[in-house]
């Protein structure tokens, strides 16, 4: 980990300190990397050297969590925020199956539009498939008939039906990919609704 | 050693290291841990601690173009060493009465 990734880890995991506190703490950790840096440790040993960032958090928040504690009576904060318990799991579980005949109807239609569309355009590029094959040997029969116009024509729609074949191709290819990435997401949302961290217990000093 | 025993001491440890002279974060971790280990997520409540107690105070030095603090012992600093040296008589003297009996037999 680099000094600045070091930092920004740190803060972002500080940010409940008053800016004061958070920026006596980051100069504290920061002048660390810098002496033992200069010293002739690489960034990244220099860094390491600190220890966990949940070991430096943790004790921060005793101490400090500690102290308002004693001043004002706020119990400290967690380190570690709970997100869900397993109540709230069973809770939840709860919610989606009475919710069922709501939401499963609406997803059902989404996936079959989508589903739609995507065999749609696949026919469309299947058929210029054709149209291509079919341009392209109608416009050599007519030029070996010896009959040019028609020939000619021919040979324009097979020269059309490639370039409209490619455009709905890559189209096709795209939307496929879209398609993947909104599952993907939608899956990791559903998952991320379910998923309980549990808090971190620290009995070091 | 016991985590409440070793909390106590590392705060005059502490003190200790910046009696003589001042110092800094680095050094302070490196001289301690020659007798006690100490690491710099440790250090850093302690020292928070006892500049809130009065026990030191903080300066920033310029050195090689950025800022480091130094650290320096208050004169209840001192006292706090000097409180904790006849504590210190103490516990020797409790250590003596829990290890008599291993002594006399």
């Amino acid at each position: 980990m680099t000094k600045q990734e070091f930092i920004t880890n740190l803060r972002e995991k500080l940010m409940w300190l008053t800016s004061e506190e958070l920026e006596k703490t980051v100069n504290f950790y920061s002048e660390m990397i810098d002496d033992r840096m200069e010293e002739g440790a690489s960034e990244e040993e220099a860094v390491a050297a600190l220890g966990s960032m949940d070991d430096i958090t943790v004790k921060i928040a005793r101490e400090v969590g500690k102290e308002n504690e004693e001043n004002t009576g706020i119990p400290a904060p967690k380190t570690v925020v709970v997100k869900n318990s397993s109540e709230n799991t069973v809770l939840k579980i709860l919610i989606v199956a009475v919710t069922f005949p709501i939401w499963f109807p609406i997803i059902a239609t989404v996936l079959s539009v989508g589903f739609g569309l995507l065999a749609g355009l696949f026919g469309i590029c299947v058929g210029f498939g054709g149209a291509v094959i079919g341009g392209l040997l109608s416009s050599i029969r007519f030029f070996v008939d010896g009959n040019a116009a028609q020939g000619a024509f021919m040979l324009g729609v097979f020269i059309f039906s490639i370039g409209v074949c490619i455009f709905i191709f890559f189209g096709f290819i795209a939307a496929c990919k879209a398609a993947g990435r909104g599952i993907k997401k939608l899956f990791k949302w559903v998952k991320e609704l379910f998923d309980s961290r549990k808090e971190n217990s620290n009995e070091s000093i | 050693m016991d985590i409440q025993l070793k909390r106590g001491l590392l705060d005059v440890c502490v003190l200790a290291a910046i009696k003589t002279e001042d110092s800094y974060g680095y050094r302070i971790v490196k001289e301690l841990n020659s007798y006690v280990e100490i690491s710099e997520s440790t250090l850093y409540p302690i020292l928070r601690r006892l500049e809130s107690a009065q026990f030191l105070t903080v300066k920033s030095v310029e050195h090689n173009g950025r800022l480091r603090k130094y650290y320096s012992i208050t004169k209840q600093g001192l006292d706090r060493i000097e409180a904790f040296k006849s504590e210190w008589k103490e516990i020797v003297s409790i250590y003596e009465y829990i290890t008599r009996e291993e002594k006399t037999s």
